[in-house]
């Protein structure tokens, strides 16, 4: 599904990833867990194509055909999904007439018609129940004026809605309170299936429970320093990072 | 006629006095004597200087040539009606006049659905059977330093007159489709004046619009009176052929508790300038002034206002957003003045601009000059390009780079537009200026 080789970016000159390397088979749900600052929401955007990133070094393939050669808005319709860790708000845009587009330019892609306006507001009320979504806020403009936590139930709701094969999560989790956490990874559960593939950026072990990954990676210094499986998790949660950082410092001593 | 004329100057002084008793006929003795006055102020005060601080971004010298004297024009093609028709907003069924280079053709007009005693006619007509209110109105609120103006009231012929008696609500918005419909490359002067008196009120949607393919060039003039606890509400929707240059100077007063509601949209034109001024004669007037602009190839739209705070107890409130492509040229100048007996004045100035292309450019120049002391203004100006991060979002869900930048300009486009009170009005032009911005 998707497969990351030695990865490089930098940003304004800073480098930020530094040969990183991931393999997302499909179906499975991959968690990518590193302090502050390592590199994991510049993980995110590079997938999803942001065009700031500068990568210097690696190849990234997605469904066998090369990432970084398609536009952010080619990945989505080829599948890719990217929930944000900010999402961005869009005064004066209209959240239905906006997502009815999008996911017609999804649908013409896979070779589907495109939905007839009482198909989309059936399709819409169902997904939207999916996250417990008020209703209200299909009407609003994208994101203006949303609460935190309404913001991130809104990109699930956009994820249901486009039907993505890989869905990028970067900190989900944050923002919600205890009920929404668990309303969210709900409608992600339900949202797996053997086709789809989830990589669930998160800080805490407590999404975990609800959204039980095949493998957990640890993102440290631009590079997955550790994989496992969700123990792993467990275990950072106890120790936190530091003592990864004296494993690598053993293991490669010679950091840039 | 002073030595200190310029060769286009001195091409109108003797355009009008060959005119004078020929094209520029009438029988009102008053109409006679304000032509003769304005073109001997037009001689002292002379075309807009490029030093002057005004005029420093536009130079109308290079529109406003000597030949273009000899092109004044009154002429009259009789206009298409199937013209009329695409420039009357769909749904609204409403009275219209058709103003063809400047002269109402009450022929191609409908006015069945205005109230008795609502009076639309031409200056002319007016001089002559509403003597009263041409009299104390018409030319009384031209800034006579401004060169354009008074040449406009030099050659005033034809024109547009309405009148709302005191006491009557004009509940249809009146359409008026301003036709440029020369077919060879003329100069027109159209001249309106529009009298709302006491307790009264009119909404007018004027369209300006070319009938062919040549460049023309308008000097327009807009004379508005709002009498006390009236209202009036006035959209320009600015739509000739992107070779045909247009000054429009209007003037705008208000009597006390009055308020006015006044939108120009400058969607298509080579050079479009806009003096827009309003003052307030008495105190409690509320002001509302909006502006949306669109800049595309080497065009470029000049919007100056003017808001002269002079009495106490007033509201005034601005916005002017434009959207600039290729090598157009945006400038925004907004005065905003409070006089020291203006007190309690509440006055408020924004403009946003979104430069598209690199080689766009955007002036914006607000000045505030305040001399009461109790008085609430503000002011904000930005420029920018889109947002990278908001279109980064949209296309991360599947839309094009055309299709995040449609929505994005139509919906900062559409906030202007949604001060518009008539809601067929409102959609009509929400959906043009969603169109207009691709
Ligand atoms: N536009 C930019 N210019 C310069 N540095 C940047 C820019 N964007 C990100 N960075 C830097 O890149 C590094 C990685 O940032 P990133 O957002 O990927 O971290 P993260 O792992 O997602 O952190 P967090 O857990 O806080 O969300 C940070 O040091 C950040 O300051
Ligand atoms: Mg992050």
């Amino acid at each position: 599904m998707l497969s990351i080789k030695n990865l490089h970016v930098q940003i304004e000159g800073n480098k930020i990833l530094n040969g990183l390397d991931l393999d997302v088979e499909p179906g499975m749900i991959h968690a990518i867990m590193g302090p502050n600052g390592s590199g994991k929401s510049t993980l995110a955007s590079v997938l999803a194509g942001r065009e700031e990133y500068e990568v210097l070094e690696g190849e990234i393939t997605f469904k066998g055909q090369d990432l970084l050669e398609l536009g952010p808005d080619e990945r989505a319709r080829e599948g890719l999904f990217l929930a944000f860790q900010y999402p961005v708000e869009l005064p004066g845009v209209s959240m239905s007439n906006f997502l009815k587009e999008a996911v017609n330019s999804v649908r013409e892609h896979r070779g589907l018609p495109p939905l007839s306006s009482a198909e989309f507001l059936k399709d819409m009320k169902e997904k939207a129940a999916l996250v417990d979504l008020n209703p209200d806020l299909k009407r609003r403009s994208v994101n203006e004026g949303f609460s935190g936590g309404e913001k991130k139930r809104n990109e699930i709701f956009q994820l249901a809605m486009l039907d993505p094969t890989l869905a990028i999560l970067d900190e989900t989790d944050s923002g919600l309170d205890i009920d929404a956490l668990r309303i969210v990874a709900d409608g992600v559960n339900k949202l797996r299936d053997e086709n789809r593939s989830f990589v669930v950026i998160t800080h805490y072990q407590r999404l975990l429970n609800y959204i039980v990954p095949d493998v957990v990676h640890v993102l440290l210094n631009g590079r997955i320093v550790k994989s496992g499986t969700k123990d792993l998790a467990l275990q950072l949660e106890e120790k936190g990072y530091d003592w990864l950082k004296s494993e690598i410092e053993l293991s490669e001593p010679t950091t840039a | 006629m002073s030595e200190k004329l310029s060769e286009t100057e001195s091409a109108f002084v003797s355009l009008h006095r060959t005119m004078v008793g020929q094209a520029l006929n009438g029988n009102s003795a008053s109409l006679v004597g304000l032509r003769q006055n304005a073109i001997n102020t037009f001689a002292n005060v002379g075309l807009p200087a490029r030093k002057s601080e005004a005029w420093k971004y536009t130079n109308i010298n290079a529109v406003l040539t000597k030949e273009l004297a000899a092109r004044l024009s009154f002429d009259t093609h009789k206009v298409k009606p199937r013209l009329v028709n695409e420039s009357l907003i769909p749904g609204l069924d409403s009275p219209f006049v058709v103003v063809n280079n400047g002269v109402l053709d009450l022929d191609s007009s409908n006015l069945s659905n205005l109230p008795n005693g609502v009076v639309v006619t031409t200056l002319q007509d007016a001089a002559e059977k509403h003597r009263s209110v041409f009299d104390s109105h018409f030319g009384k609120y031209v800034n006579e330093t401004e060169g354009l103006a008074v040449l406009n009231t030099a050659f005033v012929h034809g024109g547009l007159f309405v009148f709302v008696p005191k006491g009557i609500e004009v509940a249809e918005t009146l359409q008026v489709v301003h036709v440029v419909s020369s077919t060879e490359s003329s100069f027109i002067q159209p001249r309106t004046l529009f009298v709302v008196e006491e307790a009264a009120s009119l909404s007018v949607i004027e369209r300006l619009v070319s009938a062919t393919d040549s460049a023309t060039v308008s000097n327009r003039v807009i004379e508005t009176y709002t009498g006390k606890s009236s209202r009036l509400s006035i959209i320009r929707v600015q739509d000739e052929n992107v070779d045909s240059s247009t000054v429009t100077s209007l003037y705008s007063v208000q009597e006390r508790d009055s308020y006015v509601y006044d939108l120009t949209l400058s969607l298509s034109g080579k050079l479009i300038r806009n003096n827009l001024n309003f003052r307030h004669l008495d105190s409690h007037c509320e002001t509302h002034l909006n502006g949306f602009f669109i800049g595309r190839g080497d065009n470029q739209i000049d919007n100056h206002s003017i808001v002269d705070h002079a009495m106490p107890d007033c509201y005034s409130n601005e916005t002017f957003k434009g959207v600039l492509y290729d090598n157009s040229t945006g400038v925004f100048n907004g005065k905003v003045l409070v006089r020291r007996d203006a007190q309690r004045t509440n006055a408020y100035q924004s403009n946003r601009s979104i430069v598209v292309s690199d080689s766009a450019h955007m002036y914006s120049k607000p000045e505030l000059e305040i001399y009461a002391d109790d008085v609430k203004c503000s002011h904000g100006a930005t420029t920018g390009r889109l947002e990278p991060e908001s279109m980064f979002y949209l296309q991360s869900r599947g839309l094009s780079e055309e299709r995040a930048r449609a929505l994005l300009l139509g919906a900062f486009a559409r906030e202007v537009v949604e001060s518009v009170a008539n809601p067929v009005v409102r959609e009509y032009l929400t959906d043009e200026l969603n169109r207009r911005v691709l």
